[in-house]
């Protein structure tokens, strides 16, 4: 007898036995079935619950950031001073010139740079000097009106992001003056926070042919140094870009057969490498060096799905926020203002295959469309359609 | 949702006196080997949607039950081999009609007492009819250990039945 012989006697003798079931086990299968679906159900509900989260606090994050005023610890200019004031009061024009003039009065105390404030303003400046003056000494603003405003405010003004100290303060008379005034803390903490969003409030852009040049205030607190006025940075060469780098999380939930919802955030890295001439200084090395994070919505379609692989389509949009931009030219850099948020769209098909379990490996071939949303000159503003391909990892969770 | 699990019900019903007895063919414990099948019947559950009609039904569920009891070995630790390809000693072939006379029941019992490695790889290949290619992918161990496995196993079987008078 040979092996395959012995082999086929063996396997035919196993495979006839039966082995009695009792229906217990079936109820443990049940109950099984059961426990699973409740976890996956749960578990369901806290990706859902952590991906809304996220979503919600970036979006909070770059909407606020964008809108909220700018605030300046020691402005290196009057301009730049302005932007400290509150900016929705609803309050007599003369209670909103007031904090305004005060809060340039404060930052000009400290920056040196009155020379620079219109005559008509300096009287202003002057008569609010001498207000301030005899009410910080007659009278110091109570501990109770500075913890609780709210119980004396009969103006408020907008909040701006970040909260500095308040101080209510009055007329020789003993009459509120004004009240949610803002003044900043003398604190490095405060000093850094603030810098750099306000200096950088107020670079404009200025076409010109051949290039493209644009003027900004330095990173750095300028009073700090003593210095002042804003640094000018003239582009007189053309622009080599960087592919642009991108990776991210995304979460896909199935919606209705074979079509799927995705949502995510991404962060991406764009980097732009010119010659520049920084307050006529020359430097053949200066790049600008951008990093955005955003907010992905996407709708899939399954066209083909066999065995391992899965072919589908999608379309969708983002919002990106700059949440660092700087120049770097020699040795120095700067902050670049990117406020605001830049949208975009994108559609593309893609690829996957499934190599273990829930494992699978995906490529996704798209393009997308930049809106320009009034960003720092990068790939995405001087060629906004752009075609990408994206590579990854997908893990399927739960029973999907 | 109640018909789905109607539905199940009868599948079970259907399979799970082949799949209890191919449990226990890889687990020698009765208890160890139920839990094992209430696995697999769950796994096959969630994934019904993935059979897409390629091959037998029965064979790809015996696929699960098969990965299942494996995975349920190794947790166990009692998939360890030994890479020692040395060829079994040459004996004499049991005949064939004393096989005959065997009972299924005696077989299994004797399958089942073998030691865990013989016992998976005899399985595996003679039962499941699994490739010695494929059998080394699964356990993680080489083709060579896979036919040395499979080779002992066949002669710790066939010395069982001689060295045993009633089957005479």
């Amino acid at each position: 007898m040979t092996d395959s012989q012995f082999d086929q006697i063996i396997r035919e003798k196993m495979l006839s036995i039966e082995c009695e079931v009792d229906d217990s086990l079936w109820d443990g299968i049940a109950a099984k079935m059961a426990a699973r679906r409740r976890r996956v159900v749960f578990l369901r509900y806290v990706y859902g619950a952590v991906a809304a989260a996220a979503c919600v606090a970036l979006g909070l994050f770059l909407f606020n950031t964008a809108d909220a005023p700018s605030q300046l610890q020691s402005a290196p200019s009057f301009a730049a001073v302005e932007s400290v004031v509150p900016q929705e009061l609803d309050t007599p024009a003369d209670a909103q010139d007031i904090p305004s003039i005060a809060e340039q009065v404060k930052a000009l105390r400290s920056s040196g740079a009155v020379a620079q404030v219109h005559p008509a303003e300096a009287a202003k400046i002057a008569e609010v000097l001498s207000v301030i003056s005899s009410s910080e000494e007659q009278q110091e603003p109570s501990a109770e009106v500075a913890e609780e405003p709210q119980e004396t405010s009969s103006v408020r003004s907008a909040e701006p992001a970040a909260q500095p100290s308040r101080n209510t303060y009055r007329t020789p008379s003993g009459s509120e003056l004004m009240d949610d005034f803002y003044l900043f803390e003398e604190d490095d903490t405060n000093k850094d926070t603030h810098a750099s969003i306000s200096i950088s409030s107020n670079v404009s852009g200025i076409a010109r042919q051949g290039g493209f040049a644009y003027q900004m205030a330095p990173s750095h607190s300028a009073s700090a140094t003593g210095g002042s006025g804003s640094i000018l940075v003239e582009e007189y060469s053309e622009s080599s870009y960087s592919i642009p780098l991108s990776f991210g999380v995304q979460m896909r939930f199935p919606v209705a057969g074979k079509v799927a919802l995705g949502a995510g955030v991404n962060y991406t890295y764009l980097q732009r490498s010119f010659s520049a001439l920084v307050n006529k200084v020359q430097y053949g090395n200066a790049s600008s060096r951008m990093h955005y994070v955003g907010l992905t919505a996407s709708v899939y379609y399954n066209f083909i799905e066999s065995g391992r692989l899965s072919l589908y389509g999608r379309a969708g949009g983002a919002v990106d926020k700059a949440v660092s931009a700087g120049l770097v030219y020699g040795d120095n850099s700067m902050r670049i203002d990117a406020s605001g948020v830049q949208w975009s769209v994108n559609a593309g098909v893609g690829l996957e295959y499934r190599i273990a379990g829930p494992v699978a490996l995906f490529v996704d071939p798209s393009a997308s469309y930049y809106f320009d949303c009034n960003q720092p000159k990068s790939i995405r503003t001087e060629q906004p359609l752009m075609f990408s391909l994206e590579a990854g990892v997908r893990f399927k969770m739960g029973n999907q | 949702m109640k018909q789905d699990s109607q539905s199940q019900k009868g599948l079970y019903d259907l399979l799970a006196p082949n799949m209890l007895s191919l449990c226990q063919r890889y687990l020698k414990d009765r208890e160890a080997a139920k839990d094992v099948m209430q696995d697999g019947f769950v796994t096959l559950f969630e994934k019904i949607s993935d059979y897409r009609g390629d091959g037998s039904f029965e064979g790809w569920a015996r696929r699960i039950f098969v990965n299942t009891a494996l995975m349920q070995l190794r947790r166990n630790d009692a998939l360890k081999f030994s890479d020692n390809i040395e060829a079994s000693q040459a004996m004499q072939m049991v005949h064939s009609d004393t096989l005959a006379k065997i009972g299924a029941d005696e077989i299994f019992k004797l399958v089942n007492s073998m030691p865990d490695g013989f016992r998976t790889v005899f399985n595996l290949y003679v039962i499941e009819g699994y490739s010695h290619i494929e059998i080394a992918e699964m356990l993680s161990i080489t083709e060579g250990a896979s036919r040395s496995q499979l080779s002992r196993a066949r002669a710790w079987l066939q010395e069982k039945i001689k060295t045993n008078d009633k089957y005479d």
